[in-house]
C-alpha cells in the first residue's frame, strides 16, 4: 500500500460536514469507525454478509463494509448516531418498546435498514427488506412488529 | 415488579450506537496491535519458527513465541490442555504459534502472514469413529500414560434394570442412529480487546465474555501471573451463546501487554472468529427403546460418541448432561447409557446453548415419534403414559420435583396448536404438524458448586447492586433490576446494577446453564431482603445514614451428585420443561422445508419479564429451525472451510418461522427467585424433534440426520417413492 495513494474525502455525516483525507482503499465502515469516531455503526463480517454495517447513503440503505471512502465524495451518510432523524427516533422507540433487541449488535444495522422501508409495509415485506440484516438472537420476530409499529406511528405513506 | 415487561436497561444505548462493544474501543495512547499467526493445517510438528521476515515488515516490533509465556503456557476450563502459543504440537483451527505485535494493526496482520513455519505436516485426525483404534493417531500424546485410549477425553456409562431383557420382552422396539454436525455459535460480534498495564503492576482487560473470573484464573495459570493483579471489565457482549465460556483472545492480550508493558488491542475478523472458538458438538447417537403394548416404555439402550475436537474444554460436562438427559422427561425401568467423547483434530467443541441435550433430545422424541407411530397411540397420548410424576425417577436414577408443569406444557402446546388449521396440500407441496417435549437441567449440575454473590448498598437516592454476571443480550441486567426493585420494594428506576469489573463486581459464575436469573437472581434477591430488614431496624428509609445500608450475600444452590453416583439423590437442583408444536410445508419437488408457525409451550415457573421471555422463545426457536434445517459447518482435514457467515447458513428474517406462540406455564419452582426458573436453553431443545416429526408427518420420511438439507430430504423422498411410500396418497 503506497502512502501516497490516498483520496480527499467530504462527506455529510448525520448532517455535519467533514473533510478528510484517507487511503484510497478505505471502506466506509472504516472512514466513519477509525476516522471519524463513529462506532455505532457494526463491523460484523467486513465482506457484506452479516448487515451490521448498513447506513443511508443519500437515502439508500447501503453496506458501509463494500463502499470505499473515496465512492462517497459529497454524498451524505445517515447513521445510527443520527439524534434528529425523526424515522429513527421512531424505531429506537419502537425497538425498546417491543424488545427487538438482545445483544444489540445488529441493531444499528436493523433500524438503519428499516428506515427505508414503506410505512404501512406488511410483514412479508419487512422481512423481505431485512433479509439482508443477520440477527442471532431475537429469532427476527419482534424486530418485525418493532418496524410495523414505527411504520403505524409514521402515518400515512410518504 | 415481577411479572411487568420492563423496557430493558439497554435499550437506549443498544438503539443510539453509545454501547461499546470490545471493537468500539479506541486504542489507548502508545497502544500497540497483536495479530495471531495461525498454522496453514490441522495437525503437525513444528520444528521452527523464523520471526526474521515479520520483523522486517514496517511497523512490526516483536514476535511473541512460546518462550515468551512465563506460566505453564495451558489453559483451558476443565483440563489444561490447550497452550496459549504452540510450543511443538499443532492440534487444531485454534492454535496460534506466535504473536505479532506492530504500531498499526495492518502491520501486525502482514507480519503474521509473514512469519516463517517449519512444520512436519502429519495426517489429521478426523473420524471420531476411528479415534479409538489402536493405529489412531494420537492428539495429546502426554496422555498417554492415562490408562485408557489417549484420545479418550470422558467416558461414562449408566446402566439401571436389564436392558436387554427388557428390549426382548418389548412389544416394540424402534431402532436407529442418528447424526447431528458442528455449529458455529455465530454471535453477531467478533472477538475484539484492549490490555492494559496499570501504574501498580496489574493488568486490566477489556473485552466481552461470559465467565470473567475464570478467564484470569485460566489466565494466572498459564501467563504466570498473581491473579490478584488481574481485572477484567466487561464491554458490551455482541452474543455468546455459549462460544465466549471458553477463553479465545484473552491469554493473548494478556501476554502482550505484559511482555511490552503498554496498552495492546486485538481485533478478530470473522474469519478469526470462526476459526478461534469452538462448535457445538457433532453426536452419533445408536439408539433402542422398546414399549409394551400400551405404549409404556419398558428399556432404552443408548450410545453416544461425541466428537470433543483438538481440546477437551467443557466436552466431559456436555457428555454428562447428554447421558443424563438421554431420555428426555420419561421414567424409564430399564436404561443402559454409555457414551464417549474423543480428541480428534477436528474444531474443538464447547458449550452451545442446550450443552448436549439438544442432540440427544433430538433421538429421543424421534423415538418416541416413531413408538408411538408403530403402536398405534397418538404422541401426546404416548408421552402422559410415560411421563415422570412428582416425585418420580428419572430413568438416570434421580427423583423429580415441582414437575407439574410438564403434563401442562403438553396440554397447552397441543391445544393452542389446534386452533389453526394446516393448510391442504397444494401442488408438490405437503403440510405436516409434529410435538415433541424436553426437559433441560438448570445450572451446573453433577456436585458443583454453583454459587453467585450479590452486594447491595441502598442509599436515600435509590439502590446499587453489584454482582458479577454477563449481559450477553438475554436481559440479565434488566431483570436482576426488576428482583432487586422487587425485593427493596424501590421503583425500578432507582436501582442499578454494576456487573462489568471484576474489581467490584462480585463472582456470579457463568453466564450458561440457563442460570442467571436462577443463582444470581437468588443472590441478588437475598442480599436485598438482608438490606431491606436492616433498614427496618434502622427504622425505615428515612433514617438511612449518609452511606447507605449495604448487605452481601452468597447464595449456593442446591447440593447434586455426581453423574456415576450409587443412589443419586438429584443430578441438577432445577429442570426446565418444554413441549413444542411445529407446522411445515414440504415441497416434495425440491425437499425444501418451509417453517409455517412454531408453538413453544413451557414451563418457565414464575415470568419476571414476559417480552424477555418470549424474546428468548422466539430466538431459541430459530436456532432450532437452524439446527434442524439449514445450518452447516463443514470441516476438511480438521479445518473449517466457511470463512465466513454465509458459509454457515444461518437463518435470515425470510426464512425464520414467521409466527412463534409463546406459552408460558407458571409451575411450582420452590428453589427459584420468585419461583423463576432458567429459561435460555429449554427454548431450544424441542424445536429440531417437532421440525422432524412435522417433516415425517408431510412426508412419510423421518429424518435421522441434521440439518435437514433439502437435497438429503429430496433423496430420501426419491428412495420412499421407488419403495412404494404412501406418500402420494397422503394428505
Amino acid at each position: 500500500m503506497s502512502r501516497a495513494a490516498t483520496c480527499r474525502v467530504s462527506v455529510t455525516v448525520n448532517g455535519r460536514a467533514h473533510t478528510v483525507r484517507v487511503p484510497a482503499a478505505t471502506t466506509l465502515l472504516a472512514l466513519l469507525r477509525a476516522h471519524l469516531g463513529l462506532t455505532g455503526t457494526k463491523d460484523g463480517c467486513g465482506v457484506g454478509e452479516c448487515g451490521a454495517c448498513t447506513v443511508l447513503l443519500d437515502g439508500e440503505a447501503i453496506l458501509a463494509c463494500l463502499v470505499l471512502a473515496p465512492e462517497v465524495d459529497g454524498c451524505a451518510v445517515t447513521t445510527i448516531e443520527h439524534a434528529r432523524d425523526a424515522r429513527l427516533q421512531r424505531l429506537r422507540r419502537a425497538f425498546a418498546d417491543e424488545a427487538a433487541l438482545q445483544c444489540g449488535f445488529c441493531t444499528p444495522g436493523m433500524i438503519l435498514a428499516a428506515a427505508r422501508l414503506p410505512a404501512g409495509a406488511t410483514p412479508a415485506t419487512i422481512r423481505a427488506g431485512l433479509a439482508g440484516n443477520l440477527c442471532r438472537c431475537t429469532g427476527y420476530t419482534k424486530i418485525v412488529r418493532a418496524v410495523r409499529r414505527a411504520g403505524r406511528r409514521r402515518g400515512p405513506a410518504r | 415488579m415481577i411479572g411487568r415487561s420492563l423496557t430493558r436497561t439497554d435499550a437506549a444505548a443498544k438503539t443510539t450506537g453509545a454501547a461499546i462493544y470490545p471493537q468500539d474501543l479506541p486504542a489507548p495512547p502508545g497502544c500497540l496491535h497483536i495479530a495471531a499467526v495461525r498454522a496453514p493445517v490441522a495437525r503437525a510438528r513444528l520444528r521452527s519458527l523464523d520471526a526474521t521476515p515479520a520483523l522486517a515488515v514496517p511497523g512490526v516490533v516483536r514476535v511473541l513465541t512460546a518462550q515468551d509465556v512465563r506460566g505453564t503456557n495451558r489453559f483451558g476450563l476443565a483440563d489444561d490442555d490447550q497452550p496459549v502459543l504452540v510450543t511443538d504440537r499443532v492440534r487444531g483451527a485454534s492454535d496460534v504459534l506466535a504473536l505479532v505485535v506492530a504500531r498499526t494493526e495492518p502491520a501486525a496482520r502482514e507480519g503474521a502472514r509473514r512469519v516463517g513455519l517449519d512444520l512436519s505436516i502429519e495426517v489429521p485426525l478426523v473420524d471420531p469413529e476411528h479415534a479409538c483404534d489402536p493405529d489412531a493417531p494420537v492428539v495429546h500424546p502426554e496422555r498417554v500414560a492415562s490408562g485408557r485410549h489417549p484420545n479418550i477425553v470422558a467416558e461414562q456409562t449408566i446402566v439401571h434394570g436389564a436392558v436387554d431383557d427388557a428390549l426382548g420382552r418389548a412389544a416394540t422396539v424402534v431402532e436407529a442412529d442418528y447424526r447431528t454436525t458442528f455449529v458455529e455459535h455465530a454471535f453477531l460480534a467478533p472477538e475484539a480487546g484492549v490490555a492494559e498495564p496499570g501504574a501498580d503492576g496489574g493488568l486490566t482487560l477489556f473485552v466481552a465474555t461470559q465467565w470473567p473470573q475464570e478467564d484470569l484464573r485460566q489466565a494466572a495459570r498459564a501467563l504466570g501471573e498473581p491473579l490478584e493483579a488481574l481485572r477484567l471489565v466487561q464491554q458490551t457482549i455482541g452474543g455468546a451463546f455459549g462460544g465466549r465460556e471458553d477463553v479465545s483472545l484473552q491469554l493473548l492480550l494478556l501476554l502482550a501487554a505484559r511482555a511490552m508493558n503498554v496498552p495492546v488491542r486485538m481485533v478478530w475478523d470473522r474469519a478469526e472468529s470462526i476459526r478461534g472458538h469452538g462448535k457445538r458438538h457433532p453426536f452419533r447417537i445408536r439408539h433402542a427403546l422398546g414399549a409394551d403394548r400400551h405404549g409404556r416404555l419398558v428399556a432404552a439402550r443408548v450410545d453416544l460418541l461425541a466428537d470433543a475436537g483438538c481440546y477437551a474444554s467443557t466436552s466431559a460436562a456436555v457428555l454428562a448432561n447428554a447421558i443424563a438427559q438421554a431420555c428426555g422427561p420419561y421414567a424409564v425401568p430399564n436404561v443402559r447409557i454409555s457414551g464417549r467423547a474423543v480428541y480428534t483434530n477436528n474444531p474443538y467443541t464447547c458449550a452451545f446453548r442446550g450443552f448436549g441435550v439438544n442432540q440427544v433430545t433430538f433421538a429421543m422424541e424421534q423415538q418416541v415419534n416413531k413408538l408411538a407411530r408403530a403402536l398405534g397411540i397418538a404422541p401426546e397420548v404416548l408421552r402422559r403414559r410415560n411421563f415422570v410424576h412428582e416425585g418420580g425417577h428419572l430413568a438416570t436414577g434421580p427423583r423429580l420435583f415441582d414437575c407439574a408443569g410438564l403434563e401442562a406444557t403438553l396440554s397447552a402446546a397441543t391445544a393452542r396448536a389446534r386452533r389453526r388449521p394446516l393448510p391442504r396440500r397444494r401442488g408438490d407441496w405437503r403440510y405436516g404438524r409434529g410435538l415433541a417435549s424436553a426437559l433441560k437441567n438448570i445450572g451446573c449440575s453433577f456436585g458443583f458448586d454453583d454459587h453467585a454473590t450479590a452486594r447491595v448498598t441502598v442509599t436515600k437516592d435509590g439502590a446499587t447492586v453489584w454482582v458479577g454476571v454477563a449481559e450477553v443480550g438475554q436481559g440479565a441486567e434488566t431483570v436482576l433490576v426488576q428482583i432487586a426493585a422487587e425485593a427493596l420494594a424501590l421503583a425500578p428506576q432507582r436501582v442499578r446494577v454494576e456487573w462489568r469489573d471484576t474489581a467490584t463486581a462480585p463472582e456470579a459464575g457463568s453466564a450458561s446453564a440457563s442460570h442467571q436469573t436462577f443463582v444470581p437472581g437468588n443472590a441478588v434477591r437475598l442480599a436485598c431482603e438482608q438490606a431491606r430488614r436492616a433498614i427496618a431496624l434502622l427504622g425505615g428509609g428515612q433514617r438511612l445514614p449518609r452511606e447507605g445500608v449495604s448487605a452481601t450475600y452468597t447464595f449456593h444452590a442446591p447440593s447434586t451428585d455426581p453423574l456415576g453416583h450409587a443412589a443419586p439423590t438429584r443430578h441438577s437442583y432445577a429442570y426446565a420443561w418444554s413441549t413444542c408444536v411445529a407446522d411445515v410445508g414440504v415441497d416434495t419437488a425440491t425437499g425444501q422445508v418451509r417453517i409455517l408457525r412454531v408453538v413453544n409451550a413451557l414451563d418457565a415457573g414464575r415470568v419476571i419479564n414476559p417480552k424477555l421471555l418470549e424474546g428468548q422463545v422466539d430466538g431459541g426457536v430459530v436456532m432450532g429451525q437452524g439446527y434442524a434445517l439449514q445450518e452447516r459447518f463443514p470441516v476438511r482435514a480438521g479445518l473449517p472451510i466457511a470463512g465466513g457467515l454465509a458459509g454457515c447458513n444461518l437463518p435470515t428474517a425470510v426464512e425464520a418461522a414467521p409466527l412463534i406462540e409463546t406459552v408460558a406455564i407458571e409451575g411450582t419452582e420452590s428453589a427459584g427467585p420468585y419461583g423463576a426458573r432458567g429459561i435460555g436453553e429449554i427454548t431450544m431443545i424441542p424445536v429440531v424433534p417437532a421440525i422432524t416429526a412435522a417433516i415425517h408427518a408431510a412426508t412419510g420420511v423421518w429424518a435421522d440426520e441434521i440439518p435437514v438439507l433439502p437435497e438429503r430430504l429430496l433423496a430420501a423422498l426419491d428412495a420412499a417413492r421407488v419403495a412404494g411410500s404412501p406418500l402420494d396418497r397422503r394428505r
